[in-house]
């Protein structure tokens, strides 16, 4: 019998053809949750209507991002016969001199800024888009496609070998041989805690109980990180391929997945309901997928505003429609997990890598990155940095090769002070700490994390209590109201905190935070044992601007508690 | 039971459960109008003090009409480095009235995120549904001048 999958791949190659070497002129606009706060909706609005009026037939594509936020509104631009050339910080008014300059004539307005071009280069006089600074330390992965391909259209994603490991893996290996290649790989959990995925699918696929489901959490209610939401708006497809992967690896046919999401991210949420019904409809989910026995659903779960429901246990509670509160562990979700079935929970991030691990192999992935932390990790700067944006690179880079040489370092000559890194309950690193590696274990070792990805970057200007007391706030409006010590320590330490920044602190209050955030560790979830990572690190690090709050250290001015 | 109600409950595509419910109902109406709850107890068979649990416990939810013009600033670390503070009064000052309230005639919202998302431009606001980013007190103020001479805006967030 021919693999049906062989005429989605002819189809998906002619379909790109047209795009990568066409008979008509290509537009693509930047259009991720970046490129939507940068003005894409009125960019690709001015676009349409400059077509028209120059009446040229164009075709006219979105891309999620390519991850050089900073640069947004970006179009590329593909003329036939020429490479597609990548233009930054694309206005309204700028697009229509694309139109009418660069479209219909051939001559690129030299006050639009081109970040470079791809494709055939020669003679072109573009230089290679990917030779540029913030891509030298970056190895795209799982953002292969991002920027590159249109996220609603199937048949670019498998033009760029999209759904290809699902076809080796249904038809040319067994589930515990794709479990085999993940453990391999020593993919790690890229939601935080950085748990082994290997093992996880392991307990799910020795399992014997059905229906068994694989919850992806695309929650990221992390401050600073963006990376999930990045994926599912860029490539959703890729997402939705590790989570089937998941489900034949795991003996869960029949089974369901869930991508779960908060409500509200109409990007990603649009985007990845659309990939759905894509890949319904060309027999990749359902039953009998690619005409095997394999059946599996995936399904969008939309979430209320809870951080806490990004946990795994809360998190099935809130699949169920319920107040989203961790479950006591054991039973673990493998043996009991959404509505008491065997259930498998990993970020979208971590289920993103498994295409390219089944596809090339765990070896091949098991050879990137450092001793123990294996593969790419997907950085999230903001603050006080020169290039936000979001970056692949191979753990193992230093923190340096990340913050100056990709993210151009801090602007205006201001000295970088700190870095905060893993969200809320994540933590500050110093400045000297810019030769350490990117690693999960050696960060957590410096009382930061790496957390979900997200780094803010502060200056010498940004006071390190009042961040602090800022994510010290976030985690006592967040926390679930559970257990008790989480409830009332993490309002306890958020209001020393204020105090503290509007110069009515205690030393004695101080050391009494430190000492409820031993209580704390008590508590179900990770929110109560984390939650005093931020001052226990800003402590560690900065020690001497928190005492200057304190009555008995110098007085401070109101001026120096704001962030700024 | 309430036929719009029922309506926007019967009409759902993913799997019911009192959440997605509760979502459904608040994404047509702007809010969990009057006859929500029990609505929704009936339809799923929870108790109506667990869909109210449920209903208290995610602080998007709403029990009042959300004002014709949502405003909303992004709290996150990232963009209080950028002075959301200093946009958060301006938007104040715009529409009368503190953070976190609706102004007594129902004309604007004025709401904090906790992150919008989009940290690489902080900072970051949400003016009736639209994400704009690099925001400065005076850009924040057209845009609301520009928003306001719009007319009615959507009530999503
Ligand atoms: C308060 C809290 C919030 C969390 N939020 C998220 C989240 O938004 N996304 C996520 O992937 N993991 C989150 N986690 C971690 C999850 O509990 C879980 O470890 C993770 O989803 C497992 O996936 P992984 O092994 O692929 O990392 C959170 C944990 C806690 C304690």
């Amino acid at each position: 019998m021919a693999n049906p999958f062989e005429a989605l791949r002819e189809q998906a190659k002619a379909v790109w053809a047209a795009v990568e070497t066409p008979q008509r002129p290509q537009i693509f606009v930047g259009y991720g949750i970046h490129g939507q706060a940068a003005g894409a909706p009125d960019v690709l609005d001015a676009l349409k209507k400059s077509l028209a009026a120059e009446a040229i037939a164009a075709e006219v594509h979105i891309t999620g991002g390519l991850g050089l936020d900073f640069a947004e509104v970006i179009v590329s631009i593909a003329l036939p016969g020429k490479p597609r050339v990548y233009f930054s910080d694309v206005t309204p008014e700028k697009a229509r001199r694309l139109v009418e300059e660069y479209v219909a004539a051939g001559r690129a307005p030299l006050d639009v800024t081109v970040l470079g071009a791809t494709g055939t280069l020669d003679g072109s006089g573009y230089a290679d888009l990917f030779s540029r600074p913030e891509f030298k330390h970056q190895r795209r992965i799982v953002t292969a496609n991002c920027g590159v391909t249109d996220p609603t259209n199937i048949w670019h994603y498998i033009a760029h070998g999209g759904y290809e490991a699902l076809r080796k893996a249904l038809f040319e290996m067994q589930p515990a041989q794709v479990i085999e290649q993940v453990q391999k790989s020593n993919l790690r959990g890229r939601g935080g805690a950085a748990f082994p995925a290997g093992m996880k699918w392991k307990f799910l696929h020795d399992a014997t109980v059905s229906p068994k489901y694989h919850l992806c959490n695309s929650e990221e209610g992390d401050s600073g990180a963006f990376n999930d939401k990045h994926l599912l708006e860029s490539d959703p497809h890729r997402v939705i391929e590790g989570v089937i992967l998941g489900g034949y690896a795991t003996r869960a046919s029949g089974g369901k997945g869930f991508i779960f999401i908060r409500v509200g991210w109409d990007l990603p949420i649009n985007r990845a309901q659309k990939a759905l019904d894509e890949a319904y409809a060309h027999g990749l989910l359902g039953k009998n997928i690619l005409g095997t026995d394999f059946s599996f659903d995936v399904e969008l779960s939309l979430t209320g505003e809870s951080y806490v429901s990004g946990e795994e246990t809360a998190l099935m509670e809130s699949v169920e429609g319920k107040r989203a509160m961790p479950r006591y562990k054991p039973p673990f979700p493998a043996a009991s997990g959404l509505w008491g079935k065997p259930s498998n929970i990993n970020n979208v991030k971590t289920y993103s890598y498994v295409p390219s691990i089944v596809a090339q192999g765990g070896d091949w992935f098991a050879g990137i990155g450092t001793q123990r932390s294996k593969g790419t990790a997907l950085v999230c700067l903001s603050g006080s940095i020169a290039k936000p944006g979001l970056y692949e690179v191979p753990f193992g880079v230093t923190l340096r090769q990340v913050i100056e040489e990709t993210g151009g370092g801090v602007p205006n000559g201001r000295p970088l002070k700190f870095l905060q890194t893993g969200g809320p309950l994540g933590g500050f690193l110093p400045a000297s700490s810019l030769d350490m590696p990117l690693d999960f274990d050696g960060m957590v070792a410096a009382g930061a994390m790496f957390g979900s990805g997200g780094i803010i970057v502060g200056d010498d200007a940004v006071s390190v209590p009042k961040i602090t007391a800022i994510l010290a706030e976030f985690n006592a409006e967040e926390s679930c109201g559970k257990c008790f010590p989480c409830r009332v320590g993490t309002r306890q330490v958020a209001d020393v905190l204020e105090r503290m920044t509007h110069g009515h602190g205690s030393r004695a209050e101080l050391d009494a935070v430190m000492v409820i955030g031993d209580t704390m560790k008590s508590s179900l979830c990770a929110h109560g044992h984390l939650a005093d990572n931020p001052i226990k690190s800003g402590y560690r690090y900065f020690k001497s601007e928190f005492d200057a709050l304190l009555p008995s250290g110098a007085p401070a001015s109101a001026a120096s508690m704001r962030p700024r | 039971m309430d036929p719009k109600i029922q309506k926007v409950l019967d009409s759902q595509t993913r799997t019911v459960t009192v959440l997605s419910c509760l979502i459904a109902i608040q994404e047509s109406f702007g809010y969990l109008v009057e006859g929500a709850i029990p609505a929704v107890a009936q339809r799923t068979g929870a108790s109506v003090n667990d869909v109210y649990s449920v209903a208290t416990f995610y602080t998007h939810f709403r029990f009042q009409p959300p004002g014709e013009h949502q405003i909303e600033l992004c709290w996150g670390p990232s963009c209080q480095i950028f002075r959301s503070d200093a946009l958060m009064k301006q938007a104040e000052e715009f529409a009368g009235i503190k953070f976190n309230g609706t102004t007594p005639d129902k004309k604007y919202t004025l709401r904090g995120l906790e992150c919008a998302g989009a940290c690489a431009l902080a900072p970051v606001g949400k003016l009736d549904g639209t994400l704009v980013g690099r925001l400065t007190p005076e850009k924040l103020r057209e845009r609301l001048i520009a928003m306001r001479q719009n007319g009615g805006g959507g009530h999503h967030g």
